[in-house]
């Protein structure tokens, strides 16, 4: 029995397990989702993913099914009623079919798994996505991401020079602008990102994950993918995009060890680009400020905390509070963000 | 109106038991709804002469919105209106919430009515659904149907938790009405259950010994009542019904716990 509980946790990367799930499977650009439960559960999603979309100008809204499960379903069981779900979801001609399971098909015992396994002209994967388990949203973007990995070829053939990313998030504000840090600091060593697993990508390049040369994870709470990617390919993997301009010197490193390139020219330029990025927020030196931490990830913390030192602020408890971003800030990228954030706020106050 | 519930292990003879008091009361002119809430369907069977009645869920999955009384409910030996809940098929869907969709039917058609209400409830209170005759005003009177087993016993110890449980509620008028005792031929059966129901702040109502005259009645697809009006066995299930129609004495349980359990069963091993 799972007895992971946090009532009182409302943070967002614990919410429900299948807003995870459908928040990579929704951005599988020829797949068709398949939410096997009450259409609430459904419905429910589909308006926060389409309001977090609308949030950063995305308009198209992923393609969800209910099989629509009501007290009938519960009393006698919810199979058949997957079964005319997957028919109509098959009409729709996808690649693939995703199939996730919520609470209340889990609770009655529905076997979704193995109504998955049938045999049907489409692929269908299944990704446990029941909230009630005691996972969160993250739990739910591991399942997604874990079982999606069935989709890959085994063959290695083709290996390129193009690094996979794996686990953006898909419905952070900063997604594109993280992806394009992460491109950036890879054009450094004249590399270049390849597959986006998963985001905005067809079925056919997961099927080609196995190719890459190695793995770049969103953040280190995907490290049990990662894991599955090394074991299954033996892919080097780097745990997370770098954090804050300490972050990308290690982030650059460790890339040019795992693709046997001499990382000291890229360096160099790193430690350049660092100094004009600081250069540029001179007018921030010396200012007494204070930082919000209330509620802020310690690496969010770690961050700021460097910001503050090389531009000299002071950190006293009377000076102007600053914010600080929800999630720690990627690379040079993400500094500036918070800094404009931070000169904002002063030159407002 | 009275309306008992009957609880106790699988197989202990709930439902023989349940026919026969329902007949018991129809033979003396009293109108009695017994419902069968148990998804093996087949509480009310000796009542119609062998005759498997349609499951109210097999007939909401069928119907749907369109049922009426006359769907539901089936006349059997006497008079007595029989109904069997149903359920899914084995392994699958939430037969405790095929309970409660039930009891909702059947409160939407207005049937539930008449003289005496019994509720034959599946072996053990296994979720929420099956406490559901317990709760929200239905049964009011509770009998735990047990044999000197220490298995049912211990199934009869857990029913009266959840009475207990449920008796917290204010609102709730469930309460423990006794104890029938259903033989199994072991030596002084009567007296361990008649300590037990004293243990746990009740009363043996009565005591069914065991006979062969059930086993006739039952291959010939009829209570005892209908098949051997006139014999002992006969007599003892009158007798039981009857008692339950005197009985005044309704408590709220105090369950054994388990070491105090074994250790009345096992003096009673030894002894």
């Amino acid at each position: 029995m799972i007895l992971n509980r946090s009532p009182i946790d409302i943070s967002r990367s614990e919410g429900c397990t299948l807003t995870g799930v459908l928040s990579v499977t929704g951005f599988l650009e020829d797949a068709v989702t398949v939410i096997h439960g009450p259409s609430g559960c459904t419905h429910h999603n589909a308006s926060l993913l389409h309001a977090s979309l609308v949030e950063i100008d995305e308009v198209q809204i992923p393609c969800f099914l209910s099989s629509n499960i009501v007290e009938e379903e519960v009393i006698f069981g919810g199979e058949q009623a997957l079964l005319h779900a997957l028919d109509a979801a098959e009409a729709r001609d996808p690649s693939l079919i995703c199939v996730v399971s919520t609470c209340i098909a889990d609770t009655i015992g529905d076997d979704t798994a193995a109504l998955c396994r049938q045999k049907r002209d489409i692929p269908v994967i299944h990704i446990p996505g029941a909230g009630f388990l005691g996972g969160g949203f993250s739990e739910g973007i591991r399942n997604a991401l874990s079982s999606l990995l069935n989709l890959a070829d085994d063959t290695r053939e083709g290996v390129h020079d193009e690094v996979l990313i794996v686990g953006e998030k898909n419905l952070e504000y900063e997604a594109e602008e993280n992806f394009k840090e992460i491109s950036r600091l890879l054009s450094l060593l004249d590399l270049a990102p390849g597959i986006r697993f998963v985001r905005k990508v067809s079925v056919s390049d997961c099927q080609r994950i196995g190719s890459a040369p190695m793995a770049i994870l969103r953040e280190s709470s995907l490290k049990p993918v990662g894991s599955l990617l090394g074991n299954r390919f033996n892919l080097p993997v780097i745990p997370g995009f770098p954090i804050g301009t300490d972050g990308t010197s290690g982030f650059l490193q460790q890339l040019g060890e795992y693709m046997s390139i001499d990382p000291s020219p890229a360096l160099r330029d790193e430690e350049g680009l660092i100094n004009d990025l600081y250069g540029s927020f001179d007018d921030l030196r010396y200012e007494s400020v204070r930082l919000n931490t209330l509620g802020a990830d310690p690496e969010t913390i770690s961050v700021a905390e460097s910001a503050l030192k090389a531009l000299q602020m002071k950190d006293v408890s009377g000076g102007h509070l600053l914010p600080l971003p929800y999630d720690p800030p990627v690379g040079i990228t993400g500094t500036r963000r918070m800094l404009n954030s931070w000169r904002r706020s002063l030159f407002r106050a | 109106m009275r309306q008992i519930a009957l609880y106790g292990k699988g197989g202990i003879g709930k439902s023989t038991t349940s026919a026969n008091l329902s007949a018991a009361w129809a033979d003396k002119g009293l109108d009695v709804l017994q419902i069968g809430c148990d998804p093996k369907h087949d509480s009310t069977r000796m009542l119609m002469n062998g005759r498997v009645i349609p499951t109210v869920l097999d007939l909401i999955r069928e119907h749907k919105t369109d049922l009426t009384v006359s769907d539901v409910i089936y006349p059997g030996y006497s008079g007595v209106r029989c109904v069997e809940a149903g359920g899914p098929e084995p392994g699958i869907g939430c037969a405790g919430r095929g309970i409660i969709a039930t009891f909702q039917l059947l409160e939407k058609l207005g049937a539930l009515r008449g003289d005496l209400i019994v509720y034959d409830v599946l072996g053990d209170v296994v979720c929420g659904g099956f406490a559901m005759p317990m709760r929200e005003g239905y049964a009011e009177e509770v009998y735990l149907v047990t044999s000197g087993e220490l298995m049912s016993l211990y199934a009869a110890n857990n029913i009266a938790k959840a009475i207990s449980r449920l008796s917290a509620n204010k609102r709730s008028k469930v309460r423990l009405a006794g104890v029938i005792g259903n033989g199994k031929n072991i030596e002084c059966e009567d007296e361990l259950i008649s300590e037990f129901a004293a243990a746990i702040g009740s009363q043996m109502i009565a005591f069914i010994p065991r006979s062969k005259t059930v086993t006739q009645a039952e291959l010939n697809k009829k209570t005892v009542i209908e098949y051997a009006p006139v014999s002992s066995q006969a007599e003892v299930y009158r007798g039981c019904a009857e008692a339950i129609l005197l009985n005044t004495e309704f408590s709220i349980p105090i369950p054994l716990s388990i070491d105090d359990l074994e250790s009345l069963a096992y003096r009673y091993l030894k002894e």
